[in-house]
């Protein structure tokens, strides 16, 4: 007697190689080779199983069974396509099953975002830190001193006797700042910015730190004042502050983009938005650190970190103090308080 | 004796809400952990279960592109995006010639994304293709917006009627191609609705904040602005984007796509037809926005069905005889630059296609 073999039918429609139309049809496995039958029974064209392309299981869609010349043959989606063809590839099928498995997938995936957002994202940008080489950090200074010098400052007023006393602070500060990364080149620059930027300094990612005219005049018999703001800068440059923010809003931005796939109207632009406000968290929390770091430098260098303390309090009496959720800084009154406790 | 023999099939959507929240949340937490890298594969799925649950006369639509060809297509566009970026930091002018450059490249690249998606789009077995010419969309996309900004926004619905034409006309399914007549009338008859729709937002709007701000200004006057007047400063504008800007044009899109389908026609006689409620459509965008974010995005698949579902009942192909007559040739289209462009810096122009 011979070994009856195994067949497998199952009922679907097939369309001919790309031809909309759809034929009520039959695929029928025996011994390793699939046949499609027609409405009536009869062989239309048969392949081994090793030539068929099968596309995996997804929700209830029709599961798709692709011949060589292209006819494709539809099966219902509560059909057993699998077993017939002996194949499995429905691991990912079942884990998106709508069953109580998923509360763990929940579980992972907000672990997982938030595990990105905590330690993913910052080990990333500082290892994009880390690898920015010393050349790009001084065509960097370079470039945007170049920028702001054509669109909003002028080349600086001060006599050399006037710059002298800020260089020698500047110094001290570096003296006691020790061996530090050797990419960051320390070089202070004095500018005009005119009356609309004011008494200002800022810290450039490769070690420029620029001071206004204003600020120099302003702080000319304050020496411990401009040491502390001199600090500051110092502290942005050692930690990286500047070139941290451009890399972490160009990897959330990447990331939001990737992750969030389309959300739809409306929340795209919510999510953008929400993005803009937590890069000002991000500022305001740097100048926090910078304030911090500057205390201590500047007790170090011999000058009395309560200076800074004072300049807050002078800007905080002249402007405002600032501040809240939308600034890039946080309120002047708040700085002055958490630098005399922290002197203190 | 018949000439012909329409017969209208509305469009069905079959989408599960619970169903898709267990595809889009595995998608996602693979996306995490292989660090974004998944996220093309992701994409395929997410396309294969919306396309594959949209159907017309019980044939589906299905998205044929694979992982590999988007995760390339995204690894080369974030190498620019970055080599890009770091140019601009170094040599800041630079920035401006790149920015220039890029003016003469975004039309190729929407050509590029638009035949990436149509090419990887099938409908009952028949591929749709895209196809068109530079210059044309150079005019439509880069040139013609900067005119109607000349004009003040009063020709927006020309310049409406123009990118819509250039990509229905460009797309095709099989050997038969798509075309768009549609009145000009119609178009202003949605910009004049959305218009005055914002007029009237706009006023409600000034009215409650002149009231709110009646205490503020007091403290303004004062001397040092407190955070709350700041506040006061800023958030008339997100409310005016928000409660105005956006409806207003979720409100004219919607117009619009209804004039567009009842104008376009695919070759051999077969219609379209779209009764999308401005109102009701605002409704659900608002409506899902909130209950997306009051949920932290775990309702998102939901909402994603829930906008689905009602923009393909709002939709109804008129075809003109069997659905049984179309065919085509497979165009092979391995490269997907356009597409993850498109992606990552958020526009598609290939949505109104289908």
């Amino acid at each position: 007697m011979l070994p009856e073999s195994e067949i497998t039918r199952i009922a679907g429609r097939c369309h001919p190689p790309d031809r909309s139309v759809a034929l009520e049809s039959m695929l029928e496995v025996v011994d390793g080779e699939a046949r499609l039958l027609d409405g009536a029974g009869a062989l239309w064209q048969w392949a081994p199983i090793a030539e068929l392309r099968v596309d995996g299981p997804l929700g209830r869609l029709e599961r798709k069974v692709i011949f060589p010349d292209g006819t494709v043959f539809l099966a219902p989606g509560t059909s057993d396509i699998d077993a017939a063809l002996g194949r499995d590839d429905s691991r990912l099928h079942d884990w998106e099953r709508f069953h109580p498995r998923l509360i763990g997938v929940i579980a992972a995936a907000i672990l997982g975002a938030v595990a990105v957002w905590r330690f993913g994202l910052p080990i990333l940008v500082a290892i994009a830190v880390w690898l920015t080489p010393g050349t790009l950090l001084r065509k960097m200074d370079a470039g945007t001193l170049a920028t702001i010098d054509a669109v909003m400052m002028e080349p600086t007023t001060l006599s050399d006797a006037q710059q002298a006393p800020v260089k020698a602070i500047f110094d001290d500060l570096l003296a006691v700042l020790g061996p530090t990364d050797p990419r960051f080149v320390h070089n202070l620059q004095f500018r005009d910015a005119g009356p609309q930027l004011g008494p200002n300094a800022l810290a450039l990612p490769g070690g420029t730190v620029v001071v206004t005219d204003e600020l120099a005049k302003l702080l000319v018999d304050d020496p411990d004042a401009m040491a502390g703001i001199l600090a500051h800068e110092l502290v942005h440059v050692e930690e990286a502050h500047g070139l941290t923010a451009l890399y972490r809003s160009l990897a959330l931005y990447v990331l939001v983009a990737l992750i969030a796939g389309d959300t739809g109207p409306l929340l795209e632009e919510a999510l953008l938005e929400g993005n803009v406000l937590l890069s000002l968290a991000g500022s305001r929390a740097a100048e926090e650190e910078a304030d911090a770091g500057a205390v201590p430098l500047t007790r170090r260098a011999g000058y009395d970190p309560i200076g800074l303390a004072r300049f807050m309090e002078i800007i905080a009496e002249e402007h405002g103090g600032g501040g809240g959720w939308l600034s890039t800084h946080p309120d002047s009154h708040d700085r002055a308080a958490a630098i005399r406790a922290l002197a203190n | 004796m018949h000439s012909y023999d329409q017969e209208a099939h509305e469009v069905q959507f079959s989408g599960r809400a619970g169903e898709w929240f267990g595809i889009w949340i595995v998608n996602l937490l693979l996306t995490i952990i292989t660090f974004g890298i998944y996220s093309a594969w992701a994409k395929v799925r997410r396309n294969k279960y919306f396309y594959g649950n949209t159907s017309i006369g019980g044939r589906g639509f299905d998205y044929h592109a694979t992982g590999m060809q988007i995760l390339i297509g995204r690894i080369i566009v974030i190498a620019v995006l970055i080599v890009y970026n770091v140019a601009a930091a170094v040599f800041p002018p630079l920035a401006f010639l790149l920015i220039f450059a890029f003016v003469f490249v975004l039309p190729w690249l929407l050509i590029r994304a638009a035949k990436f998606s149509a090419r990887n789009t099938s409908w009952s077995n028949v591929r749709f293709d895209f196809d068109g010419r530079y210059w044309d969309a150079f005019i439509t996309f880069i040139l013609a917006p900067i005119g109607v900004a000349l004009t003040l926004y009063t020709t927006l619905p020309l310049l409406t009627r123009r990118m819509n034409r250039f990509i229905i006309e460009g797309h095709r399914l099989g050997n038969r191609s798509f075309s768009l007549q549609v009145p000009a009338g119609s178009l202003y008859l949605a910009f004049g609705v959305a218009l005055l729709f914002s007029l009237g937002m706009g006023v409600l709007l000034a009215v409650i904040l002149a009231v709110a701000a009646g205490g503020m200004f007091a403290g303004l006057a004062t001397g040092e602005p407190s955070p709350e007047a700041v506040a006061m400063i800023i958030l008339p504008i997100y409310l005016v984007m928000f409660l105005v800007f956006f409806p207003a044009t979720i409100l004219y899109r919607a117009m619009v796509r209804n004039a567009v389908y009842g104008g376009t026609e695919l070759q051999g006689g077969h219609r379209f037809a779209s009764m999308v409620h401005p109102g009701r459509l605002i409704w659900i965008v608002i409506s899902n926005a909130v209950i997306v974010v009051l949920t932290v995005g775990l309702m998102l698949p939901w909402a994603q069905i829930r906008l689905q579902r009602y923009l393909a009942e709002s939709t109804v192909v008129i075809a003109n005889g069997s659905l049984d007559q179309f065919a085509g040739e497979v165009q092979a289209d391995g490269r997907a630059i356009g597409d993850a462009f498109s992606d990552i810096e958020g526009f598609d122009i290939g949505a109104a296609g289908i």
